[in-house]
């Protein structure tokens, strides 16, 4: 995909946190692509840090799905039960059959058979037979299409929260092993059915918790991890670009304005947004300068209005253990401290860093911290395999607040 | 939509105002006193207008404190909504008020439906909504939400959220997730809110809530804004008096003091306004009391709403009559400096404190004084709050005339303790006028400040003071009457002012009332004979009226007192230029230039002239500097591109159209003197092939341009249009007397292959081939013997043009110098 040239995109209004238009989610058609490729193959799990816009990118495959495909989009962070799962995922399947079909379907059949009923009120549905709910309905859908022509991919969107709600609830470790294993079988009964399954929350997390719980398997070994990045430097350039003229804003040098916002927050969409829109709101004057010391004001103020200091203080509940939590802010330290900001340092291998904080940790547990501190989106690998911030943002922020 | 302010009360019956229940007052009364935000409601509806029309859908939560004007602006922007043709149909409105609350999410469906059924019964039958409560519970919160959906159909919801954060609090997580699932499951929703202040439910990373709506503060009115909204209620009320007394400066500078004492809280203003008469003491004193009454409430559910540790600080700062650094309030409260400084930080956040800076130190007070009210209110307190509005309003002077006209005791009391303090500390009015005038210009509010040190002006009577306001009306508001009226009342102060004479002269000069500049120029230069500012302007002033000698001996003047004078020296080479003594000006522009070697308007001058003088090389050098200084001004590099057409480079004059191209990224009010380019070429291309090209290839630079997205700003003539005119133009730079019939005719047939198919092109060509006819017609004319001619040459060839219609005609007999261009 070739990158766009500064000011090649329409205009654009800003939209901070907002459901975009589809047409408005910008620099995501090769991950688009690569994501409908992969569905050829397996499922996929999208794993990225919060507002980098991934909820964005599923509807944009939603409303563009490639040839052959029906994407089906289901937000799940308010569900709390498996069977409350089932029910979201059989209204929905309802929703995609004609009225044709949904009269002679096995679900209806199925219901009939397991709904226990009492004067006509409805109970819900009895406890066991969620899981075979689900297969009903995953059937009546593909069954629906017709033969060889469609496949269907599942965007399960804020699934970790769900997890979270489940594992609360009795018998929650269980339940929540039981719902994963199924999510994984799924593939493997309907060769036509695919999976998405995002959040921002690392399920990795609830994978540990499940271990800890003594369930070894990993569940969700079958299907591919990937996780979102930021825009490019020449996407990001263009989509302030296209904001800045959307909000009609005056910069002296719109180009370098521009660049100024995009690279002052990393690239990232939603805080690309997020800064022309207050610009805006804030009847901001200036130019590049005046920009970045804008952002730099976020990264200071008292009020900590991109809540930045969450990354210091999730350590605490992401590692549990006070040795962990320990290693893991000497690393953080250490990677931010180095260099000054305008130049980020090198990236540090694991030999360097052990060096650096002068631990006696032994190099099986550093590694494994790093590993951690990678899958939650603090850290990054280059490809040599040494470790820096995976968002120069951050580092910043850290190092002005360490 | 923009609506007029003005709104006639019915007959004999004010209007009425809900201060505390905006929804339920007129929209049209709303959009009367409508303030200071216009082009937030303006952005606003077009982003709920794009929720409304497209998949995008917008989340914006308003905030601010109590009284600031969160329900006015939503109470307006619903009946913005209702009103507009263009998304009325589209969308459905429910109005959540912070009356009721929502303990979970179904409750909170449950009043979305019931506003919509109170609005739209019919889409949304209310027994619909019983027939769900009767399901059984798990049930009902799915079967409403879908309904709810389905329902709606093509329609896109616009649910109006009073008090989010409250709303978020009691339904918890559980609700706050349910509700996000809501949203995003549907996208069906634009969710236009209001809060407080942003609470952790808004910028917590792990809730649900984390970044979801565009935050916007709404800021506390301003000095103006107050001025304003009084004004538009005084009006309102039919108080023609009162809104001319507001007009004044004097009453200006009140309302000032009144904005210094409260604040910018809106709802302030909504309670004083009924209250405030100009005419006396008495009157001023009663409506003060009964508005700290009023607002005593209002003031101490603002501070109880706080976390203790911000109360304490607020409470302190209620006790000191002062401002107070972080230090001297940690302090006071035992306590430690940093978490203080912190605390204070995010009081200022919120418009509870303002800070100033002196040096590295900050220093707050409150933002809005009369809050003290709410702690203490015992005579004394009052007391104390009441001098010290007496004496941000009154003139210290005047304080024993009110007082022989005063009649109740207790206003006496509070004059005579007026009168004692103001014996004892300096006028406040002052430091207000000073503060806002720091305050204005540490904001870039450039032009606030002749309004301010005009009503500094009238307190002070200073003829300093009024010298000053002159100087901003005349250099940044470009309100050239206005600075008369300034620079006359510091004449009647000091009469043998002479920077007054001089900036009069400037003002005058302005309205290009030339003759009466010179006069007060000359009255500067009596009182101040070596005063080398007004020689240099009023040998402009000369020199406007082409008075070019006497001019040129002004400038002398100036540069005899003033040898490094830039400005004079530049002006006198203009003056040498018209005089066609061309040296004796190059010599002119090199020595400002030598003076100041980024003086730019210098380095054009002397680079026009070069060009006049074809001396091209030299102008390219005086463009190219001038690039240097200022890279992103588009006239060098046109003059530039018009300087290598002459000297035939034709390669690098098109580089050079490409550069422009790089770096215009904003809509310049103009585009070059394409006329002149155009000549050149078509002067300097003997072969059409080459003629045709180049004609083009600017063409296609035009064309590029037009293409861009101009960000913003009224846009000046797009570059197409621009060069159609200029195209036009470009028929009085050709001269005719050289070139043959056949070459004029190339010409046209050149111009039209190259722009005819450019629809925007026709008249533009149109013109030029009517004007080429006429100037063909022209040179025959001259040939023939004038003894058969029945009129001028000129006259007579103007036949040519009758078959076009008369405003075309018109234009194209100005092109062509036959009648002047009108200005």
């Amino acid at each position: 995909m070739p990158e766009p040239l500064i000011d090649s995109l329409q205009f654009m209004v800003s939209n901070p946190g907002g459901d975009l238009d589809p047409k408005d989610v910008v620099g995501r058609d090769l991950f688009i692509e690569q994501l409908w490729e992969r569905l050829e193959k397996q499922s996929v799990l999208l794993n990225a840090e919060r507002r980098i816009g991934k909820t964005q990118v599923i509807k944009k495959m939603r409303s563009m799905p490639a040839a052959g495909w029906k994407p089906i989009y289901q937000n799940l962070e308010s569900v709390k039960t498996p069977a409350e799962f089932a029910e979201l995922v059989y209204d929905e399947v309802q929703q995609h059959l004609g009225t044709k079909n949904r009269a002679i379907n096995w679900v209806q059949r199925f219901l009939e058979e397991n709904t226990a009923k009492y004067k006509d009120v409805e109970l819900g549905l009895k406890e066991r037979s969620w899981q075979e709910l689900i297969n009903a309905a995953m059937g009546d859908l593909l069954a629906a299409r017709q033969e060889g022509k469609g496949r269907v991919v599942f965007f399960w969107d804020e699934l970790p929260f769900m997890l979270q709600n489940i594992m609360r609830g009795e018998q929650g470790i269980e339940q929540t092993n039981t719902l994963l294993s199924f999510i994984r079988s799924l593939s493997d009964k309907f060769p036509d059915l695919r999976v998405v399954l995002t959040g921002s929350i690392g399920i990795h997390h609830i994978i540990a918790q499940l271990r800890k719980a003594r369930i070894p398997a990993d569940p969700l070994n079958k299907f591919y991890p990937t996780t979102l990045d930021p825009l490019s430097p020449a996407w990001g350039d263009a989509l302030a670009h296209a904001l800045i003229r959307g909000e009609k804003l005056k910069f002296p040098e719109i180009n370098a304005a521009a660049r100024a916002i995009s690279e002052s927050v990393d690239h990232f969409p939603f805080y690309i947004h997020n800064v022309i829109a207050r610009w805006k709101d804030e009847q901001r004057n200036g130019g590049a300068p005046e920009i970045r010391a804008f952002v730099q004001e976020q990264l200071v103020a008292a009020n900590d209005p991109w809540s930045l200091k969450h990354f210091r203080d999730r350590i605490y509940t992401y590692y549990p253990d006070a040795h962990e939590q320990q290693l893991a802010h000497k690393i953080l330290n250490t990677l931010a401290l180095e260099g000054d900001d305008d130049d980020p340092p090198q990236a540090q291998s694991v030999e360097e860093i052990q060096n650096r904080i002068a631990t006696d940790t032994d190099r099986q547990k550093l590694l494994a911290i790093l590993e951690k501190l990678e899958n939650d989106h603090y850290l990054k690998r280059s490809p040599t395999g040494a470790y820096h911030f995976r968002f120069p943002l951050i580092r910043r922020w850290w190092r002005l607040h360490s | 939509m923009s609506k007029a302010s003005h709104y006639p009360p019915p007959a004999g019956q004010p209007p009425f105002f809900w201060v505390f229940s905006p929804f339920q007052t007129d929209p049209e009364l709303l959009e009367a006193i409508f303030t200071g935000r216009e082009n937030l409601l303006q952005d606003v509806i077009s982003k709920v207008t794009q929720s409304a029309l497209t998949a995008a859908k917008h989340y914006i939560l308003l905030h601010g404190p109590r009284g600031i004007g969160k329900t006015n602006f939503l109470a307006l922007l619903n009946h913005r909504l209702r009103q507009n043709e263009d998304v009325r149909d589209k969308i459905r409105i429910a109005i959540l008020n912070e009356d009721e609350i929502s303990a979970s999410f179904a409750q909170f469906l449950m009043r979305i439906y019931r506003a919509l059924a109170v609005d739209y019964p019919a889409e949304f039958p209310a027994d619909r909504l019983e027939q769900i409560l009767d399901m059984p519970l798990d049930q009902v919160t799915p079967t409403l939400a879908r309904d709810l959906i389905d329902r709606l159909g093509s329609h896109c919801l616009i649910l109006f959220i009073e008090n989010l954060d409250a709303v978020f609090k009691t339904f918890g997580r559980e609700g706050q997730h349910a509700f996000r699932s809501f949203l995003t499951n549907h996208q069906k929703t634009a969710v236009v809110a209001t809060s407080q202040q942003i609470s952790d439910e808004f910028n917590d990373r792990e809730g649900p809530f984390y970044g979801f709506f565009r935050q916007v503060a709404l800021k506390p009115f301003s000095a103006d804004d107050a001025h304003e909204i009084l004004k538009k209620l005084a009006r309102l009320r039919g108080q023609d008096d009162l809104v001319a007394y507001l007009q004044s400066p004097e009453g200006r500078g009140r309302v000032r003091a009144i904005h210094h004492l409260a604040g910018g809280n809106q709802r302030v203003y909504m309670v004083l306004s009924s209250l405030v008469t100009p005419e006396s003491l008495d009157h001023l004193v009663a409506p003060f009391q009964k508005l700290a009454d009023e607002l005593t409430p209002y003031y101490q559910e603002r501070i109880w709403s706080l976390p203790t540790i911000q109360r304490t600080i607020i409470q302190e700062f209620c006790r000191s009559p002062q401002a107070l650094s972080p230090s001297a309030m940690a302090r006071r409260l035992v306590a430690d400096e940093k978490t203080i400084g912190k605390q204070m930080n995010l009081l200022e956040e919120r418009h509870y404190l303002a800070k100033t800076t002196r040096g590295r130190e900050s220093f707050y007070e409150l933002t809005e004084p009369l809050m003290r009210i709410s702690f203490e209110v015992k005579e004394r307190k009052l007391l104390e709050i009441l001098v010290a509005f007496l004496r941000c309003w009154y003139d210290p002077a005047s304080y024993e005339e009110h007082r022989n006209r005063v009649i109740t005791d207790s206003a006496r009391a509070y004059i005579d303790a007026a009168i004692a303090h103001a014996a004892n500390s300096p006028d406040p009015r002052l430091k207000i006028f000073d503060d806002e005038i720091e305050k204005a210009r540490s904001e870039n509010r450039e032009h606030a400040l002749a309004k301010i040190w005009e009503e500094k002006a009238d307190a002070t009577k200073k003829a300093d003071d009024f010298l000053q306001a002159g100087y901003y009306f005349n250099t940044i508001n470009k309100d050239f009457l206005q600075a008369i009226v300034c620079y006359d009342q510091a004449l009647d102060i000091k009469p043998d002012y002479a920077d007054a004479w001089n900036n009069k002269g400037n003002s005058l000069a302005n309205l290009k009332r030339y003759e009466e500049a010179i006069a007060c120029y000359d009255r500067a230069l009596d009182i101040k004979p070596d005063y080398a500012y007004a020689w240099n302007n009023k040998g402009s002033s000369l020199a406007n009226l082409k008075r070019y000698e006497e001019a040129i001996a002004c400038y002398d003047r100036a540069l005899d007192i003033k040898p490094d004078y830039a400005d004079a020296w530049n002006n006198k080479g203009i003056s040498l230029a018209n005089l066609k003594r061309y040296e004796e000006a190059v010599a002119c522009y090199d020595r400002a230039l030598e003076i100041d070697p980024e003086f730019v308007d210098a380095l054009y001058n002397k680079g026009i002239l070069m060009k006049f003088l074809k001396r091209y090389e030299e102008a390219l050098d005086c463009y190219d500097r001038a690039i240097e200084i200022d890279r992103n001004n588009p006239y060098p590099w046109y003059n530039k591109v018009e300087s290598y057409f002459a000297i035939e480079h034709w390669h690098e004059a098109f580089e050079q159209l490409k550069e422009i191209r790089r770096i215009i990224t904003w809509n310049p009010v103009n585009f070059g003197d394409v006329a002149s380019m155009l000549a050149i070429i078509f002067e300097k291309s003997a072969d059409q092939e080459l003629l045709r090209q180049r004609i083009q290839m600017l063409f296609d630079h035009y064309e590029q341009l037009d293409k861009k997205n101009w960000p913003g700003g009224k846009p000046a003539p797009s570059p197409v249009d621009w060069f159609g005119e200029e195209l036009v133009k470009s028929l009085a730079k050709l001269d005719p007397g050289r070139f043959t019939r056949r070459v004029l005719e190339s010409y046209v047939a050149v111009a039209e292959s190259v722009l005819g198919p450019h629809p925007r092109m026709e008249l533009p060509l149109r013109l030029f081939r009517y004007g080429v006819q006429y100037l063909i017609r022209l040179e025959e004319l001259k040939a023939t013997d004038p003894r058969k001619l029945k009129e001028t040459p000129e006259k007579q060839a103007e036949s040519v043009l009758v078959e076009l219609v008369r405003p075309e005609r018109e234009i194209l007999r100005q092109a062509l110098g036959l009648v002047p261009m009108p200005t």
